[in-house]
């Protein structure tokens, strides 16, 4: 039987008998102290020993193991000759997620059967407790592993801290899903309908996980040089203005105006943020520019499509919902009033975009990032701050896309220094791209 | 078999490569050289698909490695400047992965795992741990993973760097029976005397551009490459010299040179005796091996040369 060559390979170093024997020991040492601290009763301090055992690792050894699982490769010179294997791009998601936390799970797997077997009685049942765990478990490695793999894309030096921060993510994460249905049980407001938080969140988990997984799968394709139209990624991104904007309108038939402006406000913002957050995590490279330029001109579209970062794929969702929110604010009063920061905001977007892209065709693109966030803090943050203390509070109005700013204000304010920067940028590309 | 078509690549603010063509004929041992930071690297690593070029095509096979690198993958074999070893693996197990990773059938695995490490000669070492194996073993490793699959092509990255002479000499032997089996390699290095051993074709590349890519034929039998030096210097030697029956290719400065000569022994005898007869203070004269060294500064030198006449 062919057995996926990355999960086998995991199984090796993860695997010895001396571990096997090692991980059953100490966990049935560790229940053992808390049976006798219970007065020798298998119940609840047993369960809940078991299932703190379970998050330690799972959601912390699981998840630090699942951010390490590629970044170890690189740094150990192996990733080429993983790339150079003809192993396909799921086996090698499966192989990379289940195969590096191996060892974590085999204790969990003891823990959770401990879990269920002292718990008197479960708040959910069975199979629900054991899909929010297990999933949960997953979803924070799969974000873990997610999280690496792009920044691998994007800068191949990565360190300790780094890993941190993928745990840190990944274990947030996860830890947040599965303590909602352990908590007060309440019910979920989503598209005019109360639903079970537990059913709820289980349903939500699966979707993510399923998300998440699926992203692994599709940075990994493009690791392996393997193309791929970015039609997944759209699909998330609606998705998910879909899923967020379905919270808004619980007060909606109180008040008795429709919700759906509202809604598509959040989808709008929510496509914002994830334009802010791919251009962040993406590499912005003068060649992948010149090579996108090439196809362009070539009329490659399917090519230049291939090669097109995230954030880029991400605008005409922004534009899009942004016309679709002004066309309907002119007809509803509800929205009325986000108009003008929507549209202020696309330009401050562009604006930032610019500012990002500026310094990242610069001479020194490594810090270009983290330099831009510092502009960005000055311009939203600090400026705003200081013209407010100097009693200049209309001035801000130049800086930041708030609500009741009149239209001729912001406006030509945001286009101006969007135009300025973008003419910068344009300017720095010709001049390094004529110096090649 | 190798076809490398107007390939330019670049980092951010550098052309590593521009314009780099050339063609690699089955069961040939071509020899990549050049100077630290000429494009060697990252050569081979658009035509293992590891990089992705700016423009240009790299096809193996007349296929287009850009295009299908899963399929081209299975033609190649692939050792980098810093390869990894997994450690804490076995060495029949990190052979075994690399076979599995490569798509080799289960039942199949095995007989290449061993197949590979005969070839390689570390059989005996099937049962250490990758780790534990010295400099050279690591080495061998190395390449029997990347030629477990059997690939039609093997690319190798500075494959001698840190290894004793004794395997250095070693792998030179490996690489000419991997080529008597039928492989194509491809080998890049900056030290020229390794290469020396092995290779037939030598494709000189400087400042991402090609140089020169010819075979490596030895000169022929009639003519050797003499190097004359004299105790004192002699002004206008090379003009003296070209002037002889027989000598051509004069280099060099007024107390030392090195030429071409057309003879045989008696006609070499000959020219060391008109030599002395006018009054040239020799006090060394012998034939030099033309080498990869010497063909490379060759190169380099006619090319700087050719730009100094510019």
């Amino acid at each position: 039987m062919n057995i996926n060559p990355e999960f086998r390979r995991n199984l090796w170093l993860e695997l010895t008998p001396t571990r096997l024997v090692g991980m059953p020991m100490i966990l049935g040492a560790l229940l053992f102290l808390a049976y006798l601290l219970d007065n020798k009763q298998y119940g609840e301090s047993v369960a809940n020993t078991a299932l703190i055992l379970f998050g330690l690792l799972v959601f912390l050894w699981g998840t630090r193991l699942a951010s390490e699982a590629l970044i170890s490769e690189i740094r150990d010179h192996t990733w080429d000759s993983q790339r150079m294997s003809v192993i396909g791009p799921w086996s090698m998601t499966w192989g990379k997620l289940l195969g590096s936390t191996i060892y974590p799970w085999y204790g969990a797997v003891l823990c959770l059967l401990v879990y269920f077997s002292s718990q008197p009685s479960l708040k959910l049942s069975l199979i629900e407790t054991a899909v929010l765990l297990l999933g949960s478990g997953l979803l924070g490695q799969a974000i873990g592993l997610l999280s690496s793999l792009q920044a691998i894309r994007k800068n191949q030096r990565y360190g300790r801290f780094q890993t941190t921060v993928f745990l840190v993510l990944g274990a947030g994460c996860a830890v947040s899903v599965v303590s909602w249905p352990f908590a007060e049980s309440t019910s979920i407001f989503w598209y005019g309908r109360y639903y079970p938080d537990n059913r709820f969140v289980l349903i939500s988990l699966v979707l993510f996980l399923a998300w998440t997984i699926f992203g692994i799968y599709r940075l990994i394709r493009a690791e392996l040089q393997l193309r791929s139209l970015p039609w997944a990624w759209g699909m998330f991104v609606f998705s998910l203005m879909i899923y967020s904007a379905g919270f808004y309108g619980e007060n909606s038939w109180v008040t008795g105006l429709s919700a759906w402006p509202q809604r598509l406000l959040i989808a709008f913002l929510v496509a914002l943020m994830l334009a802010y957050g791919t251009v962040i995590c993406e590499r912005k490279d003068p060649v992948t520019f010149q090579r996108l330029l090439q196809y362009l001109g070539r009329r490659e579209w399917g090519r230049a499509m291939q090669i097109a970062p995230l954030w880029l794929s991400t605008l005409p969702f922004v534009l899009l919902s942004c016309a679709v929110l002004v066309i309907v604010a002119l007809t509803s009063e509800s929205v009325q009033q986000f108009a003008v920061p929507a549209m202020a905001m696309v330009l401050f977007l562009l604006r930032d975009f610019g500012l990002l892209l500026f310094l990242n065709l610069g001479r020194v693109p490594k810090r270009a990032d983290m330099l831009t966030i510092l502009f960005l803090v000055l311009l939203y943050g600090i400026i705003p701050t200081i013209l407010t203390a100097l009693d200049l509070s209309r001035l801000t109005e130049l800086f930041w896309p708030i609500q009741g700013v009149p239209a001729y204000i912001v406006l030509p304010a945001a286009l101006f220094q969007a135009v300025v920067i973008l003419w910068l940028m344009t300017r720095r590309w010709r001049k390094t791209h004529q110096s090649y | 078999m190798i076809e490398v078509k107007d390939l330019v690549f670049e980092y951010p603010g550098t052309r590593a490569l521009n314009g780099v063509s050339f063609q690699i004929k089955p069961g040939n041992i071509t020899a990549l050289v050049g100077p630290n930071g000429a494009g060697k690297t990252t050569l081979l690593r658009c035509m293992a698909a590891l990089e992705v070029p700016l423009s240009g095509e790299v096809r193996i096979d007349g296929e287009n490695i850009h295009e299908y690198p899963r399929a081209c993958h299975r033609k190649l074999g692939y050792l980098s400047d810093f390869f990894g070893l997994y450690d804490e693996l076995t060495v029949r197990q990190c052979l075994l992965h690399a076979a599995a990773s490569h798509g080799i059938q289960a039942d199949e695995q095995l007989r290449v795992t061993e197949q590979a490490a005969a070839r390689l000669g570390i059989v005996d070492r099937l049962g250490m741990q990758a780790g534990e194996l010295s400099r050279g073993l690591r080495q061998r490793l190395a390449i029997a993973q990347a030629v477990v699959h059997e690939p039609q092509i093997l690319m190798l990255d500075e494959p001698a760097s840190g290894l004793d002479p004794e395997a250095r000499h070693s792998l030179a032997e490996l690489f000419l029976a991997l080529r008597d089996q039928g492989m194509t390699l491809v080998v890049s290095s900056h030290i020229l005397s390794e290469l020396d051993e092995y290779s037939t074709d030598m494709l000189i590349l400087r400042e991402g551009r090609i140089l020169s890519h010819d075979p490596i034929e030895p000169p022929a039998e009639a003519t050797v490459r003499l190097r004359v030096s004299l105790t004192e210097p002699c002004r206008g030697l090379q003009a003296l010299l070209s002037g002889l029956s027989g000598v051509s290719a004069v280099e060099g400065d007024e107390r030392s040179v090195v030429l071409s000569f057309n003879g045989d022994a008696a006609a070499r005898h000959h020219l060391l005796k008109s030599l002395l007869d006018q009054g040239l203070q020799v006090c060394a004269f012998a034939e030099q091996q033309r080498n990869m060294q010497s063909a490379y500064l060759e190169s380099v030198h006619g090319q700087d040369s050719q730009e100094g006449v510019r």
